[in-house]
C-alpha cells in the first residue's frame, strides 16, 4: 500500500465512502487553507467561519468532484468563491476589488501589524512578513497565498480565482515583488 | 519563482496558525455522517424489496384478472374438417373415389383449388365474405363449411339467368356459397372488375359443382393433409364434449353436420 496516496487517490477513496481518506485529505490542507482566510480577513473568528464552511461545501459536493480536475484547485476554488461570497455580504468589504482586473487601481487593505494575532508572532521577522502582506492589494495578496498555502501555480491560481493566465501571472509577479521589497527594507 | 523561493521558505517558518481542534472534530465528524448517511446508500437499501415486491403484485394481478376473465370462446362448431383419417373406406366407395381421383388428374390445377379453398377453421361461419381480391388468393373463399355445399349446389339443368342484382343480393347475404355456385352471364362477368371475374372464374361451374358432393366424400376418404386429418379428430373430441354435456341440440346438430362431412368416418359405436 502506497505510505503516502495523493490527494486524488483520497479524494477517489473518500468518495467511495472511506472517511479515513478524508482525515488524511483534511490533516494535508487544513493548515494552508485556515491561514488562506486568516490572511484576508480581519478577524479569527471570520476566518474559522469560512474555513468550515468550504470543507462542509466539500464534503456535500464531494459526489461532484470530477476526477480530472486537480484536488488543490477544487479546494481553493471553493475557497475562493466563499471568500468573494463574504466579501460581497460584509459591507466594509471591497469585494469589487477581486472583480477587477486593473490591479494598479486596486487598493490596498488595511495593514493588520496592530491586530492581536500579527502581535503575538514572537520574531519581528515573522511581524514584518505578515506586514507586508497584509499591505498586498487583494488580488494579490490572493494570488500569493494561493501560490503559498495552496501551492497552485499561475494555471492553477488562475483557475481558482476565476481569472485568466496572464492577469494570474502578473497577480503573483507584483505580490512576490513587493515581498521581496519588504523584506529587504525590514532587513 | 525560485527567486523567490526565500520569501516563502520565511513565511512558512513563521506561519503556524491552524484551525481550533474543535473545528477539526466538527469536520471530521461531517465528513463521517455523511459518509454514513449517503443518500445513495439509502436509496439502495429500499431500492431492491421496492422492486421485487412490484413484481410480486403485478404479477399475483395479471394471475387473477386472467382468471377472472372468460375464457376464450372455442372455434365454431361449424368448422368444417376437410379430411378424415385414413381409415379404409368401405369398398363400396372404391370405386367412386377412383373415379374421383381421375377426374381430379383431368382437371389438373382445379382440385387443387378446391382443396385449398376448403376452410379448415372457421371461426365464425356467418362472418363477412372476403373481397374479391381475396377470393381469387389461395385462403378460403367461403365461410360456409364444406358440409353445406351439397345443399347449395343447383340442379344439373341449365341454372336460370340470376335475377337483377344478383350481385348486390349476395355480397348482402354473404352467401359465399351461393355465389360460388351461381352462373354468371357474360355481361355480368364482363361487368365485374378484374379481381372477381378472376375470383368467378376460379369457381367451379355449376355442372362440376353437382360432381363436388362425391369428390368430397372421395376426397375425404383419399389420404388427406395432416391437418385436415387433425381438423376431423378435433371435431370429433368436440362432439364428444357435447355429447357429455347437456346441450343435445347442439351435440345433434353438429352430429348431423359432422356426418355430411365426413359420411365415411367411423363414429363411435355407441353414438
Amino acid at each position: 500500500m502506497n505510505a503516502d496516496p495523493s490527494d486524488h487517490t483520497l479524494m477517489l477513496r473518500y468518495q467511495a465512502g472511506d472517511a479515513a481518506a478524508f482525515d488524511l485529505l483534511y490533516a494535508r490542507h487544513r493548515g494552508g487553507l485556515y491561514r488562506y482566510f486568516l490572511r484576508q480577513v480581519k478577524t479569527r473568528e471570520i476566518a474559522e467561519e469560512l474555513y468550515q464552511d468550504v470543507w462542509t461545501k466539500l464534503i456535500a459536493a464531494r459526489l461532484s468532484w470530477q476526477p480530472s480536475a486537480q484536488f488543490n484547485t477544487w479546494l481553493y476554488t471553493l475557497a475562493h468563491n466563499r471568500l468573494i461570497d463574504h466579501y460581497r455580504r460584509d459591507a466594509r468589504a471591497r469585494a469589487v476589488e477581486f472583480e477587477s482586473d486593473d490591479i494598479e487601481q486596486l487598493h490596498a487593505p488595511a495593514s493588520r501589524v496592530d491586530e492581536p494575532s500579527v502581535q503575538a508572532q514572537s520574531r519581528e521577522a515573522a511581524a514584518a512578513l505578515q506586514s507586508a502582506l497584509a499591505t498586498l492589494p487583494a488580488p494579490q495578496r490572493e494570488a500569493f497565498l494561493l501560490s503559498l498555502e495552496g501551492g497552485l501555480g499561475v494555471a492553477e491560481i488562475a483557475s481558482s480565482a476565476g481569472i485568466g493566465f496572464e492577469a494570474a501571472k502578473s497577480r503573483l509577479r507584483y505580490a512576490l515583488n513587493k515581498m521581496r521589497l519588504a523584506l529587504k527594507a525590514y532587513a | 519563482m525560485s527567486e523567490f523561493e526565500p520569501i516563502y521558505r520565511a513565511l512558512r517558518e513563521h506561519s503556524r496558525e491552524e484551525p481550533s481542534p474543535e473545528i477539526d472534530r466538527a469536520i471530521r465528524a461531517a465528513a463521517r455522517r455523511a459518509v454514513n448517511a449517503r443518500p445513495g446508500g439509502i436509496t439502495r437499501s429500499w431500492f431492491q424489496p421496492m422492486a421485487a415486491a412490484a413484481v410480486l403484485v403485478l404479477g399475483v394481478t395479471t394471475v387473477l384478472v386472467m382468471q377472472k376473465a372468460p375464457p376464450t370462446s372455442p372455434p365454431a362448431m361449424s368448422t368444417a374438417p376437410a379430411a378424415e383419417p385414413t381409415a379404409g373406406p368401405p369398398p363400396a366407395d372404391m370405386a367412386e373415389k377412383a373415379s374421383a381421383q381421375n377426374e381430379a388428374r383431368e382437371r389438373k390445377e382445379e382440385p387443387i383449388e378446391y382443396a385449398e379453398r376448403v376452410p379448415i377453421m372457421q371461426p365464425k361461419p356467418q362472418a363477412v365474405a372476403p373481397a374479391p381480391a381475396a377470393a381469387a388468393s389461395a385462403a378460403p373463399v367461403s365461410a360456409a363449411p364444406v358440409s353445406a355445399l351439397p345443399m347449395h349446389v343447383p340442379p344439373a339443368a341449365p341454372p336460370p339467368p340470376p335475377p337483377p342484382g344478383a350481385d348486390q343480393l349476395l355480397q348482402r347475404t354473404q352467401d359465399a356459397a351461393a355465389k360460388r355456385d351461381q352462373p354468371m352471364l357474360p355481361s355480368e362477368q364482363s361487368s365485374r372488375t378484374g379481381a372477381s371475374s378472376a375470383a368467378a372464374e376460379a369457381e367451379a361451374p355449376a355442372p362440376r359443382a353437382v360432381e363436388a358432393a362425391p369428390m368430397a366424400a372421395s376426397r375425404a376418404a383419399a389420404p388427406a393433409p395432416e391437418r385436415q386429418l387433425e381438423s376431423a379428430e378435433s371435431w370429433l373430441d368436440r362432439l364428444r364434449a357435447l355429447k357429455q354435456s347437456t346441450d343435445s341440440t347442439r351435440y345433434e346438430a353438429e352430429l348431423k353436420a359432422f356426418k355430411q362431412a365426413h359420411p365415411n368416418h367411423p363414429l363411435p359405436t355407441d353414438w
